[in-house]
């Protein structure tokens, strides 16, 4: 098995041709919406990671208080003006709300039993059944 | 004015980019750190219910959520005029 992208490889570019990817964090911003279909079309299953990926979750507090520019606002901050930050997006969204999801495993954050017996079954190229309280639990 | 963009910044947790301005002279006329995240948890926790803090805010980090926990757990305190000292 080789790990192709992630932090912990210096890789610039996702690749192609990606056999799983394990998403985590919700769309946020337009950086995220970009990568995010990039990665949908390059890879072949598509694995939504933890609660943030799967529902919003905490990322998603900011939603209530409306668009990108009154959150900022309340914050204190006002827009990059390089536009090096990216853009905020007026909502966050789960991963499946952008791109079609293969596979959800929630969890904030899913324990290392879980994310093991998520993988196991995927790396041996077999079906995997998500149920019960120990695997589709939120939280 | 020659400007580098140095993206992704690497060995940090979180996501960031660097840009340097270079100016005619070849000088560095200025530099800058790019935090390219944000979430908002100064203004979402507002108004939400005092004991939901610990377990909000020590999801601001995965690697430090005990530090978030306990600082909050410990401010959460100090509001209500608790002194949980007999306890250790």
């Amino acid at each position: 098995m080789d790990l192709v992208y992630s932090s912990p490889v210096d890789s610039k570019e996702y690749p192609e041709g990606v056999d799983l990817v394990l998403v985590e964090g919700a769309v946020a911003n337009a950086a995220h919406l970009e990568m995010i279909c990039t990665v949908r079309e390059r890879s072949h299953i598509l694995l939504s990671f933890g609660d943030c990926a799967v529902t919003g979750n905490v990322t998603a507090l900011r939603n209530p208080l409306g668009g990108a520019a009154t959150v900022l606002q309340y914050c204190g901050y006002t827009v990059d003006p390089t536009g090096i930050v990216p853009q905020l997006l007026d909502r966050v969204v789960p991963v499946h709300y952008v791109v079609p999801v293969d596979i959800y495993l929630p969890g904030c954050p899913p324990s290392a039993a879980r994310i093991k017996q998520a993988l196991e079954p995927l790396l041996q190229g077999e079906k995997l059944v998500l149920a019960g309280r120990e695997m589709i639990k939120f939280g | 004015m020659k400007k580098i963009i140095i993206d992704p910044v690497t060995r940090i947790e979180g996501h960031a980019k660097i840009s340097i301005y270079i100016d005619d002279t070849g000088q560095v006329s200025d530099a800058r750190f790019h935090v390219t995240e944000f979430r908002g948890f100064e203004k979402f926790c507002q108004g939400r219910p005092l004991a939901e803090m610990p377990t909000i805010t020590a999801r601001i980090c995965g690697i430090f959520p005990v530090s978030h926990l306990l600082a909050s757990a410990k401010a959460g305190d100090g509001i209500l005029a608790v002194n949980l000292q007999h306890l250790n």
